[in-house]
Parts: C-alpha cells; sequence; structure tokens
C-alpha cells in the first residue's frame, strides 16, 4: 500500500561562464566537466530507466545561465574539441597502463569506450543540444524541468529592491520559455534563499511551487502540523516544499553518507596532477596549471589515506555498490514513510529530497548509477512512490496549511552569512547602487526608440543580472579561483556604469557596446522596462 | 600564480606588500592585496630579469634554485614538482608575450581574437563612493546585521568638520520591533562610534525574528543625539519555533478557509536549522552550493612518497 512520497529534485546549476575571446578558458571546463560526468551520464541513465519502463520522476531545475551555455554553439564546438582531446589522452593512457597495472589498464579503457560513447550522445543522439535531450524526458512525464531566478541572485540581500528581485524572476521565466516551449510550474530559488515576500512576483508570473530548507517551514508565522513532510500555501497562492534533513544527511554525512564509501572513486587524484609535465601538458591549461582531466585510476580507499597511499578503483565493484547504496535508501525512504504515516494518521508524507545536480558524477562519480538504481528499487515496492510538487499538488492535496515560511537558506549554518561576509560584502554598495540606477534607466528611458539607446538598456540590464550571480559572493567566502570572482564582478560594475552614463550623456560609443554584447551576451532581448516603477 | 598568496594572512600580504612599495597597501583588502602582488610579481619580469633568468637556466641549476626562481616569479607548484617540469614552467612563462592577460590568474589561451577596447582591460577601479547620502542594513543571520553607508559631498564635509571638532559620529541601531518607531520609542539601543573610513559595521543583536533600524548621527553641545541619516527596516531571520497557536488552513477543492488550534505531528526538530553546507562531512570538504568551483581547480598536495609513474 502507498503510504508517501518521495521527490526527488536535482538542482544544476552553473554561472555563465562563456569567454568567446579566447580560444580556451580555464574556467569553461566546469561546463564540459558536468557536461561529461554529471548531465550526459544522467541522460544516459534516464534513457536505461526508460528503456526498461520504469517509471521515474524527477524535478530538475536547470538555470537560466545554464540553460543558455547548454544552447550556445561556441561552447558546443569547444566542448567537442574538448571530448576528443580527452579521447585522445585517454588512448595514450590504454596504451601506458598496458605495463603499469591491470586494473588501471582496465580504468583507462572503461574510460576510452565512456568517452567516446559520451562524443557519439552528444554530437549524434542530441546534435549537441542537452536542453532537448532533457525536454524530451519532459516531454515524456518522467521530468519535471523547473526553473530558477535569472542568473542565481541572491534574493534575500537584494529585497530592498522589488524591482530588481521581480526581474530576476521574470527573465528565469522568460528563458525557461524560450528554450522549453512552455511555462514553468515551479522555480528552485538560488541558494535556496527565500524572503518573506518573494513569494509574491511568483504567483504574478505564475509560478506554482517552490522549496524552502527544513527551518523555513519550522520557524514558519505559523508552525506547520506535518513539519516538512506536506507542502504549505503562502497568502499569494504559491506553495512551499520543505527539505527532509534525513536525505541530505544519509548522502552528505562524514559518518554514515554514501560517497565516502571506500570502494567509490576518489575524486582528488587525476592523470592531471599525476602524470609528467610534457606529457599532460596538451591536455591540461595552456598556461600550465594543472587541471582535472576525469581520468583518475584511484578509490577512496580508507578514511585519511594519504593520496599517495590510495588503492586502484574497479568501477564494475563500484557500480555494485551504488546499487547497494540505492537499495539503503530506498530501504530507510520506506521506513520513513511508514512511521510518519502512523504518526500522521493515515496522511502520507512527501519525503523532499533536493540535492546539487554537480554532486552526482562530477563529486560522486557513481552518483548517476545510484539515482536510476533508487527508481530501479522504488519500482519493487509498494510503499514510496516518486512524485513531483505539480503532481502531488494537482493530484493529492485536498487541504493545505497557510503560513509564511522563515527566512532560511541551505547555506551553511541556514542563513546569509556565506553571501554576506568580510571576503565579499564590498559587493553590495555596487550591486545596491546598480539596482538603483537601472531603475532610473528604466523610468527615464521607458518608452525609447532609438535602437542603440535601447540596446545599450538592455546591456546594462544583461551587467547588473551577471553581476548578481551568487556565485561570485559564494567563491570570494570558499577562497577557489576568488580571483575570477573578484573579477568578474568587477567588470559587471565598470561595464554596467559605463553604460549608465553613456545612455545619460547620450554618447554611446557603439563599437564598445557591440564588444560587450559579446562577452556578456547572456539572454537575447531582456526587458530592461520590468525595473521601472510607475 | 596567486595560489600561494591566498593561503597567507593578511598580515603577511601586507608585509610583502610593504617591501615591495606598493602604493595604499595598508587600506587594502585581501584580494586586493593578493592582486598587487601578482601584478608586482609577473610584472617584475622585464627584459632584463627575463634574460638573467634565461642565463640561470642555462646553466643546468639544481632543483632548489628552480623552486626559488619560480617561486620568484610567482608560479605555484607542487612539493613534489620534479626539475624539468619547474624548467619547463619558468619557460613558458618567459615565453608568454602577453603576461598582463596572465595578472588575474585566470585567463588562458590567446591574445582576444578581436580588438578590446581600453574600458574592458582586466584590470578595472571601482568608483570608491558613489557620493550618495544612503545607510543600508541587511541581515547575516539571526544574530548579526550588517550595515554599510555612503556620503554626499556635503554630508562628508559635515562629518569631517564633526570628527574635527571632537563630535564623535556614531551608529546607532534600535529593536523596533512590533513598534511604530518615533525617533525614540526603541526597546533597545546600542550605540557604536564610526570612524570616516571604514564604512561599514558589523552589529549583533539580541534577538532572532525581530526588526531593527538604524541612525547615523552625532551628540550636539547639548547632548542630544543628532540623526543625519536613517537606514531601512532590517528583520533578523527566525531560529526557533514560532509560539503562534493557531493553524490556517484552506480547503482547496471548496475554497474554504478554517482554523485549527495547532497540533504537532512531527517531534521537534532535532537537527539545529544548519543547512545542507555546514554538514560537517569528512568526504564532502567541499561547501554544498557548488561542487564544481570548490573542487574543479583544486590546489593537489601528493605526498611525496607518491610512487614514480
Amino acid at each position: 500500500m502507498n503510504k508517501g512520497y518521495l521527490t526527488l529534485v536535482l538542482h544544476a546549476h552553473l554561472p555563465y561562464v562563456r569567454h568567446p575571446e579566447f580560444e580556451e578558458f580555464m574556467e569553461e571546463r566546469w561546463l564540459f566537466e558536468a557536461m561529461t560526468e554529471t548531465y550526459i551520464p544522467l541522460l544516459r541513465s534516464f534513457e536505461s530507466l526508460e528503456n526498461d519502463g520504469i517509471p521515474f520522476r524527477i524535478t530538475m531545475s536547470i538555470t537560466p545561465p545554464l540553460m543558455e551555455m547548454l544552447e550556445a554553439k561556441d561552447l558546443q564546438e569547444k566542448y567537442i574539441r574538448h571530448l576528443e582531446k580527452l579521447i585522445e589522452l585517454s588512448k595514450k593512457e590504454v596504451g601506458r597502463t598496458r605495463s603499469e597495472h591491470p586494473t588501471k589498464h582496465k580504468m583507462a579503457r572503461y574510460y576510452l569506450k565512456d568517452f567516446e560513447e559520451t562524443l557519439v550522445y552528444f554530437r549524434d543522439r542530441v546534435q549537441s543540444r542537452l536542453l532537448e535531450g532533457f525536454k524530451h524526458f519532459q516531454d515524456n512525464g518522467f521530468l519535471e524541468i523547473i526553473t530558477c531566478n535569472a542568473t542565481h541572485g541572491f534574493l534575500p540581500l537584494m529585497n530592498r529592491y522589488p524591482q530588481a528581485v521581480k526581474a530576476q524572476i521574470s527573465q528565469g521565466v522568460k528563458t525557461y520559455e524560450k528554450y522549453l516551449g512552455r511555462k514553468p510550474s515551479g522555480i528552485w530559488l538560488a541558494e535556496c534563499g527565500y524572503v518573506k515576500g518573494v513569494e509574491k512576483p511568483l504567483a504574478e508570473e505564475g509560478i506554482s511551487f517552490f522549496f524552502v530548507d527544513s527551518h523555513g517551514l519550522w520557524y514558519a508565522e505559523n508552525p506547520p502540523r506535518y513539519g516538512v513532510y506536506r507542502p504549505v500555501m503562502t497568502e499569494s497562492g504559491v506553495f512551499a516544499f520543505g527539505r527532509d534533513p534525513e536525505s541530505s544527511e544519509q548522502v552528505w554525512s562524514g559518518d554514515i553518507g554514501y560517497p565516502g564509501d571506500f570502494r567509490y572513486r576518489e575524486f582528488y587524484r587525476d592523470v592531471g596532477f599525476d602524470r609528467e609535465a610534457d606529457y599532460i601538458a596538451p591536455y591540461i591549461d595552456r598556461s600550465g596549471a594543472r587541471v582535472n582531466t576525469g581520468i583518475k585510476y584511484h578509490r577512496v580507499t580508507g578514511k585519511n589515506v594519504e593520496l599517495g597511499k590510495k588503492d586502484y578503483y574497479d568501477v564494475e565493484e563500484a557500480h555494485r555498490v551504488a546499487y547497494d547504496h540505492a537499495q539503503d535508501f530506498i530501504g530507510k525512504k520506506s521506513a520513513q514513510v511508514e512511521a510518519l504515516y502512523d504518526q500522521f494518521a493515515g496522511v502520507q508524507p512527501i519525503v523532499v529530497a533536493p540535492f546539487d545536480a554537480e554532486l552526482f558524477g562530477h563529486w560522486w562519480f557513481e552518483g548517476p548509477k545510484f539515482i536510476e538504481n533508487l527508481f530501479r528499487c522504488m519500482n519493487e515496492t509498494e510503499i514510496l512512490k516518486p512524485i513531483t510538487p505539480k503532481a502531488f499538488i494537482d493530484d493529492s492535496l485536498t487541504s493545505v496549511q497557510i503560513t509564511t515560511p522563515a527566512d532560511s537558506t541551505w547555506g551553511a549554518n541556514g542563513y546569509n552569512e556565506v553571501w554576506i561576509n568580510g571576503s565579499n560584502d564590498w559587493i553590495y554598495p555596487h550591486l545596491d547602487e546598480m539596482a538603483e540606477r537601472m531603475t532610473r534607466l528604466a523610468n527615464d528611458f521607458y518608452d525609447e526608440t532609438d535602437p542603440v539607446k535601447i540596446r545599450a538598456l538592455q546591456q546594462a540590464m544583461r551587467e547588473l543580472l551577471l553581476a548578481q550571480s551568487s556565485d561570485w559572493a559564494f567563491i570570494m567566502s570558499t577562497g577557489t579561483t576568488v580571483a575570477y570572482a573578484v573579477n568578474r564582478t568587477k567588470q559587471h560594475i565598470v561595464r554596467f556604469n559605463e553604460l549608465f552614463e553613456a545612455l545619460y550623456k547620450g554618447q554611446i560609443d557603439e563599437k564598445c557596446l557591440e564588444h560587450y554584447e559579446w562577452i556578456d551576451g547572456i539572454f537575447s532581448d531582456p526587458d530592461y522596462r520590468l525595473y521601472a516603477v510607475r | 600564480m596567486s595560489g600561494e598568496l591566498e593561503k597567507k594572512s593578511v598580515e603577511e600580504l601586507k608585509e610583502m606588500a610593504k617591501k615591495v612599495k606598493i602604493k595604499g597597501y595598508y587600506k587594502m583588502r585581501k584580494s586586493e592585496l593578493i592582486e598587487a602582488l601578482s601584478e608586482e610579481q609577473t610584472s617584475n619580469v622585464d627584459e632584463e630579469s627575463r634574460k638573467s633568468i634565461l642565463s640561470e637556466i642555462e646553466k643546468n641549476p639544481k632543483i632548489y634554485e628552480l623552486r626559488n626562481i619560480a617561486k620568484r616569479l610567482g608560479i605555484t607548484f607542487q612539493r613534489n614538482a620534479r626539475k624539468d617540469e619547474l624548467k619547463e614552467r619558468i619557460l613558458r612563462l618567459l615565453a608568454r608575450p602577453g603576461l598582463e592577460i596572465k595578472r588575474f590568474g585566470i585567463s588562458s589561451g590567446p591574445a582576444p581574437e578581436k580588438s578590446v577596447p581600453v574600458s574592458s582591460s582586466s584590470y578595472v577601479d571601482l568608483p570608491s563612493s558613489y557620493y550618495r547620502d544612503t545607510l543600508q542594513g541587511l541581515p547575516v543571520n539571526p544574530s548579526w546585521l550588517s550595515f554599510y553607508w555612503d556620503f554626499s559631498k556635503q554630508m562628508s564635509a559635515l562629518v569631517d568638520r564633526l570628527s574635527r571638532e571632537n563630535q564623535p559620529v556614531m551608529l546607532r541601531v534600535y529593536d523596533v520591533t512590533f513598534l511604530i518607531f518615533n525617533g525614540s520609542n526603541a526597546h533597545r539601543i546600542w550605540e557604536y562610534r564610526i570612524n570616516g573610513k571604514e564604512k561599514k559595521y558589523y552589529v549583533q543583536v539580541a534577538s532572532p525574528a525581530a526588526s531593527y533600524l538604524a541612525e547615523i548621527g552625532y551628540y550636539n553641545e547639548a547632548g542630544v543625539f543628532v540623526p543625519l541619516l536613517r537606514s531601512n527596516l532590517v528583520k533578523t531571520p527566525a531560529s526557533s519555533l514560532s509560539n503562534r497557536q493557531e493553524e490556517r488552513w484552506i480547503d482547496l477543492a471548496k475554497h474554504l478557509r478554517f482554523t485549527q488550534t495547532h497540533i504537532s505531528l512531527v517531534s521537534q526538530p532535532t537537527l539545529l536549522p544548519t543547512g545542507l553546507s555546514s554538514l560537517s562531512s569528512e568526504e564532502m570538504r567541499s561547501s554544498f552550493s557548488s561542487v564544481l568551483f570548490s573542487t574543479g581547480n583544486a590546489q593537489k598536495t601528493i605526498s611525496d612518497k607518491e610512487p614514480k609513474e
């Protein structure tokens, strides 16, 4: 008997890193790695489930910048070149490992085959358009793709500027419609960042649901009877689903989390760092900086084992472990919903488990297999069923509690401190000033008809949106690739201010504008009038 | 390139910056110091030092000498980097035509294909002020608020004059939860003396789920606080169960609203509201929000005992 539901939410996001002015750019590898290790393996897992007739249900946010990058021709071409290089390297590795170690050699052959299949999938199966791949599963009812606010701007620190929040949400919906041909049913708020009031622009855009972290529901204005295990409705009519803390712990925890299993692949040993310089040089960054290639021969091996003492990795064994872990997870979830069902006197709980999509595959190499097996195992039980929030609202919800969630995020300690602290607080005076200036521009140029001025206004909006990406503040907090994040933020601020001044002076340098449109070319035809106060 | 620098403390960086005579180093943030220093390090490779390094390398230097050269050039390398690898990295750096591209340690590949207008050069200066009177409050978490401010030229002049006349300028924070503020009726008031240079202040406040606002002002001769600027209302997030005892419901089919007394069917949360990324996890080793940035480019330190491949 069906006693409850599981909603798996994958949040797929990368900041807009696209440098057409460079033939190769180190940070563009973030996208390529995510494509090879996460997005394509997920699609192949979906395909395998579809072929076997397993009815899976996944909710997946694909953020607007990620959609824009996946649809960018230049990045698609760069990715094919990237894969071809990787295949070339794998061929060399197959030859080299033959004399090194049999397990290593087996893995080298595995990588070669896997990268070749990846290339075929990308180039031939989906004609370089991964979004089409995802759309296929949405059309078949397996996948519910939702949107995210335009550039993953951090709304809890933006809400003093309601127009800026509205533009973030509205552009998020617009990009979704452009690529997927319909309105999104739901939204993932960047960093799961909820602040009272954002439900209003969501309602205006016809969005039906969003997610909050556990304490967003626990500490809601009126305490919810079922905790995080039933959605609530806000006064604006938009539903809020709360994260189940247990599911995350089973995946993330150091003690009981799955990805730390000793038989899984070790992330930090990669031939990009292990091989000698002249051999690896063509496959790492042109500056000589070492990077991950994705060819890794070692397994986690044990707790506190030095990187130099790791054992060799066997993918077949690891895939068996991923199956066992999926079975264990479904067992635990079934027991959880059974207990909740009794506690709730026969009301079915919904367990919401959101994760960064890139966790699966990129970080936890076997993750996409785990997800695939999750649905194979769930298909064997009657107790637990997969569901999307949309289907839950439409089919299962007859009455719902009304309340306002508490301000919350899924960042460290649950609030805003990752995005505002001594390392990154310098950005807010600029972001705030830009939001105010953008409103001034939208008011003063509301009925503008000069095409060059309209382009400058749209470009100013792009620079503001790009500067608002929560990724930059996040990177400044965590301390890796800080220079890139600082530089990106500064450049968007400076370009915005230049355009602002040029518009009021009536002196727009068209050559310069064209250059900015080329290097910061996110979103076609954005509506700058969203910022106006009428 | 800036990796080594990032590991250093601000004090160490300032010390370094002082030595190489970087202007205004004492008021720089860490990121600015790193930028300035890495710029210093690469721009130091003028023609003369380039030649001298090349001739040193021709003399087949020892590994530790190479390490020193690499360090001098700001090249980040692993402890177990081999001699030929170091040599190659050094040569490659010296061979680079556009050293300035490397200034932020981010870009790779050849110089831009199109000509780049001057304004988009990678080194940019931000305005230090927009010369507008503003005082903004932002919530950090249930017990901390962050304030920043900016002054118009007139206000700056006034503030300067006040400090010259030894009338300290203060940031006042009021707890105005559930109040209609009239300028003095706060539950609590905190005061902090602010100086002219830093235009921000982090304030620890008493309660979560409370409303605050702040003023910047001074005491006049009569000892009366004269406000100059007032902030927006800023709320701390809740961090415990609401004490409301009412549940509001809606029947979705009939569009009927009703209320009930609260009953809790779930056990009180035992886990603290930590947010996903603070789950301490040895395996995670990176913050949650984006696995890619934190892992994609991480600096590896492989044990020296690494078997030779």
